[in-house]
């Protein structure tokens, strides 16, 4: 008697571990860094008043740096300028009025960053602007120094975006000097990561750049993101491409979303060849 | 007596609770170090609970950690499960089965230094095995992985003890 109690003890005990490890096992299994999101949906709204005051106090802090950075942005956007206003002035004036009063291939909102994790194997980025301001859930988020994350989950106010640093993002990127594109993904260590299955007989130098390929819709393309540091063969059919990053997680606050002005279309017209 | 033992000791496992949220949300310790008060506070609680009543209040406390930090839903409660079924086997393993049975909670003045050290060791790498091979396994190089789980239980075990003798080497 007082053995099969044991027994059933015993029994009760595996069969309480199993049901709670398989809960936490189910939870980790659904990705659920966005499922919290949407389940906290109104603890997260409260928070995010929180946030917004600290971040109100880290930006007085950091005038300096944020000085600097748009100082060396600003240098840059006139480097662009002036190049194009050489290319202007070799084209007709009809054609140039055409082509400035075209509205391109994608627009920007711009937005600031209310809470960022970079410490985390998952990261993940809080915007201050949400549904309202037109972010949509797979928009793409950028600086000029690089790729930034894409939008997960959006509220009226808010935008949650998991963040490049996040070991399950991967995203196209080619090496300028010969287009020849792959995934690249983080590393999970630092401001480092690595673009695969790059065809082994392909031409690449410490130093190269590294930007976007603008084949995802949700990047433009050449965007800059880093450059190579390391190239190292894999299994003899492949090179696998180790890039710094020119992005500074840590001090990131200001970005932009991108909106891909014929992104409806793209998505119309995969929707319908599926 | 009874009820003002179990809250000072609920209270202080409340304030870890908060400080291991402080520690998730806004200490950065490098990718290879993971800290953690977890493990901590299940050795903390009553040695005298069963095993049903131990792992659902591991659970919770877990659950509730993953609920708030930041990070995946379900590694803190995957581990503190795990850790919280190993507490009495390995209670018995290093304490001895006699001693462990009498005693209310395992603490450093009644165990030893040593003893304590080895049980909270144990109990330490169960927790960070568990939670270092949910978040990396499959998409990590065994290399990183054995690299975190080292580094983080040099950092997790400094840290338990020292908080176990500066705030839990007393009876409540």
């Amino acid at each position: 008697m007082r053995r099969s109690s044991r027994l059933i003890k015993i029994f009760l005990s595996i069969a309480l571990f199993l049901l709670l490890e398989g809960i936490s096992v189910l939870l980790i299994t659904n990705n659920s860094i966005i499922q919290k999101y949407r389940i906290m949906g109104v603890a997260r709204s409260v928070q995010s008043f929180f946030w917004r005051q600290g971040e109100s106090v880290r930006y007085f802090l950091n005038f300096k740096k944020e000085n600097q950075l748009l100082e060396a942005e600003n240098r840059l956007l006139k480097e662009r300028i002036s190049s194009l206003m050489k290319y202007l002035d070799d084209v007709s004036t009809e054609e140039a009025i055409t082509r400035a009063s075209s509205t391109g291939d994608y627009s920007f909102i711009p937005a600031t960053i209310i809470k960022n994790s970079a410490n985390k194997q998952h990261n993940y980025i809080i915007l201050n602007v949400g549904s309202n301001n037109g972010v949509e859930e797979g928009m793409g988020v950028i600086t000029s120094w690089g790729i930034v994350g894409i939008v997960e989950a959006v509220s009226p106010r808010i935008s949650y975006v998991s963040s490049f640093l996040n070991t399950s993002q991967s995203i196209s990127a080619k090496i300028v000097s010969n287009g020849v594109f792959g995934p690249m993904v983080w590393t999970g260590v630092g401001n480092r990561a690595v673009v695969r299955e790059i065809p082994i007989h392909t031409e690449v130098y410490l130093g190269d750049t590294i930007s976007t390929s603008g084949y995802s819709a949700i990047f433009p393309p050449d965007i800059p993101i880093g450059v190579v540091t390391s190239v190292d063969e894999v299994n003899g059919v492949a090179l696998d491409i180790g890039v710094e990053l020119f992005q500074n997680f840590r001090a990131l606050r200001l970005v932009d979303v991108v909106i891909n002005n014929y992104g409806k279309e793209i998505k119309m017209i995969e929707n319908e060849m599926e | 007596m009874r009820w003002n033992r179990n809250i000072s000791l609920f209270a202080l496992i409340a304030v870890m609770i908060i400080i291991q949220i402080i520690i998730c949300d806004y200490i950065y310790t490098g990718p290879y170090i993971h800290l953690t008060l977890l493990p901590l506070i299940i050795l903390s609680l009553p040695a005298e609970y069963r095993y049903p009543k131990l792992v659902i209040i591991s659970f919770a406390v877990g659950f509730v950690i993953d609920l708030v930090s930041d990070g995946v839903l379900g590694l803190n409660s995957a581990a503190a499960v795990m850790t919280a079924t190993f507490v009495r086997p390995v209670s018995y393993l290093t304490i001895n089965r006699e001693r462990s049975d009498k005693l209310e909670r395992v603490i450093l003045s009644d165990v030893g230094f040593f003893r304590y050290f080895r049980y909270s060791s144990y109990l330490t790498l169960i927790f960070l095995v568990t939670y270092i091979l949910f978040d990396c396994a499959g998409f990590r190089p065994a290399s990183f992985i054995l690299m975190r789980i080292a580094l983080s239980y040099v950092a997790n075990i400094i840290m338990i003890l020292f908080v176990s003798v500066t705030l839990l080497n007393k009876r409540f």
